[in-house]
């Protein structure tokens, strides 16, 4: 288990130098962004303070370096637009999106796995087919186009629920709604094909046969062994959700979160808030992944016994 | 484009055990994906209107049978006087014109240090896998919206910000099965027989990879449709006045309570369309038997 911990870790500091290395190099490759902030009416000598006020004035390999212990130090740079440091905008960020994200786990989780399972154990009858038909139209829904289209029922026609904000639980339901459904579908999916898996082992059969009931062979025997394969993908469903999910509907429902900060300033090119906006959700991610990978590790010993064996 | 000389030069009998193991629903995406790539193709010759050219006289016109609506604009108007079916067309246009150069960029590219990772080992190899980890660890979204950030929206740009999204998960699967093939007697054998390494690549190795290929195209079509649909909508993708879909709805939005259209007409067409290639990949996958992990 140790030396699987180990492995998990080297890993996720290895995958995170290489994006605190390939963001820093990439805001660069545009040239000098002196030039993008300002603009063309710019007189030469304020050009010059500029430059050296962002400290760009030394060669690749010095910034690099200042830029490497500016992150040890938690200096990250002060926004572009806003004049003030990006770790302050991002926190005061962070709460909505928060919100919004673990809304959205707590509504996948709680129906996606009851369903799913549901779905498998009474795969011949029409509601359990009819739940997957409505999964896979889910799936396959850009969460952007369903999110338009509920803001154009529920807020323009019907006029039930407002378009933008968070400041009641009504806000809630539709970013919810439109965030979760792609991955409660994905997920209800995944979990119907886990547990048909899991129907179809002998130990199930085995456990019928010594009288159990249909209850009880689901709840102790199949339940576990369909979470465990089911634990694989909710990191990637969270990771998901954290990073492409709440950046689009963030955006359309004027959500004061991360997402809308990071495409505001992809649009207005603030760099220094989208360079750490980019690392902090990487940091985020990864740490998700490997305590992921941990838990799978945790409950599976097939994989932790195979990280030692290798 | 590609997919239709690939689907010519096969035998007719391809096509034809294809549509036999079809169900209805998957008959109905094969038609529908077709009446799709159709009506791209012919964009030019199907749209009454050119797709940028405005009528200010017209503007904010319904489609045909409400209120309001002018003969000729079928699915009505926008808010310079485009006619939406024209841009309609040409958007799905460059929406899957992006989605195949993408796809195939990624393919290329996934295959050929998949297949390099594979064979060579070692260092190589370890670099390559330890690329594709963390690839998979860092969410595309994100590095999309500092790529286009950084380098601007223009196409080629998008194309190949988006067709490096997917190269991860061709290495990933070729790696895979070209460990599994290295041992494999025939390609043993030819190496004895003094085959070189290129030749073992293409003459051996590529012609057992073609239907994970095919089915994993089909699966980074669809992710790259989506990721350039909503970079797009949210701004960041094609920039005006060339429309995608995701960037006809991003713009109808701010026509919303009194232009509808603008947003529902798109917005069915993305549907379709997703429905489409989810059902085909899907079936192909389900066809080939290939585990890939969903991501």
């Amino acid at each position: 288990m140790l030396s699987f911990l180990i492995k998990s870790f080297i890993k996720a500091v290895v995958t995170l130098f290489v994006v605190v290395t390939v963001v820093f190099f990439a805001t660069r490759l545009s040239g000098n962004a002196i030039d993008f902030i300002a603009g063309d009416g710019l007189d030469a000598q304020s050009r010059a303070e500029l430059i050296t006020y962002y400290g760009l004035r030394e060669d690749m390999a010095t910034q690099y370096w200042r830029y490497l212990r500016g992150i040890a130090g938690g200096e990250f740079g002060i926004s572009l637009i806003e004049r003030r440091p990006v770790t302050t905008i991002f926190f005061e960020r962070l709460g909505p999106t928060l919100k919004l994200v673990g809304g959205a786990i707590l509504v996948t989780l709680a129906l996606a796995i009851p369903a799913g399972i549901y779905a498998a154990v009474r795969r011949k009858q029409a509601a359990a087919k009819a739940m997957m038909t409505l999964a896979f139209v889910g799936y396959a829904t850009p969460n952007f186009v369903l999110a338009t289209v509920l803001l154009l029922i529920f807020s323009y026609w019907l006029q039930l629920l407002p378009s933008a904000g968070n400041s009641t639980w009504a806000h809630y339901l539709m970013p919810v709604g439109a965030l979760s459904m792609m991955y409660l579908a994905a997920l209800m999916r995944y979990t119907r094909n886990a547990t048909l898996d899991v129907l179809g082992q002998d130990y199930l059969r085995t456990a019928r046969a010594k009288g159990l009931s249909g209850r009880e062979v689901i709840v102790c025997h199949a339940l576990r062994n369909t979470l465990i394969t089911v634990l694989s993908v909710v990191g990637l469903m969270v990771t998901g959700l954290v990073s492409s999910g709440a950046v689009v509907i963030e955006s359309i429902f004027s959500w004061r979160g991360i997402g809308d900060l990071l495409v505001n300033a992809a649009i207005r090119r603030d760099y220094p808030v989208l360079q750490f906006g980019v690392l902090a959700v990487a940091v985020a991610v990864v740490v998700i992944n490997t305590l992921v990978d941990m838990a799978y590790a945790f409950v599976d010993p097939r994989v932790r016994l195979g990280a030692q064996i290798s | 484009m590609n997919t239709s000389t690939a689907a010519q030069a096969m035998p007719q009998s391809w096509l034809a055990a294809l549509w036999k193991d079809a169900d209805m629903l998957v008959r109905f995406a094969l038609i529908a994906g077709l009446v799709l790539v159709g009506a791209t193709l012919l964009a030019p010759w199907l749209s009454p209107f050119g797709p940028d050219q405005q009528s200010l006289l017209s503007r904010l016109r319904p489609p045909y049978g409400f209120e309001g609506a002018v003969a000729g604009h079928w699915l009505g108007t926008d808010e310079l006087g485009r006619d939406i079916l024209s841009r309609v067309l040409h958007a799905l246009r460059v929406t899957l014109g992006i989605g195949l150069a993408g796809a195939f960029i990624g393919m290329m590219l996934g295959t050929a240090l998949g297949i390099l990772a594979g064979l060579r080992g070692g260092r190589l190899d370890d670099l390559i896998a330890g690329a594709i980890d963390i690839q998979i660890a860092v969410p595309f979204t994100l590095i999309a919206l500092l790529a286009v950030a950084i380098l601007g929206g223009d196409l080629v740009v998008l194309i190949a910000v988006l067709g490096v999204a997917g190269w991860e998960t061709f290495a990933r699967v070729v790696r895979g099965e070209v460990m599994k093939l290295r041992h494999q007697p025939f390609i043993e054998a030819a190496h004895v027989a003094g085959a070189s390494r290129w030749r073992i690549a293409f003459r051996h190795l590529l012609p057992s990879l073609v239907s994970p290929l095919v089915v994993m195209f089909a699966l980074s079509f669809s992710q790259i449709v989506l990721l350039e649909s909503t970079l797009s909508f949210l701004g960041l993708g094609i920039r005006p006045p060339t429309a995608s879909l995701g960037s006809m709805i991003g713009q109808g939005r701010d026509y919303m309570p009194s232009a509808p259209w603008l947003v529902i007409v798109p917005s069915l067409l993305i549907l379709l369309l997703t429905l489409v290639v989810q059902l085909l990949g899907d079936f192909l996958r389900d066809r080939a038997d290939i585990r890939l992990q969903h991501r």
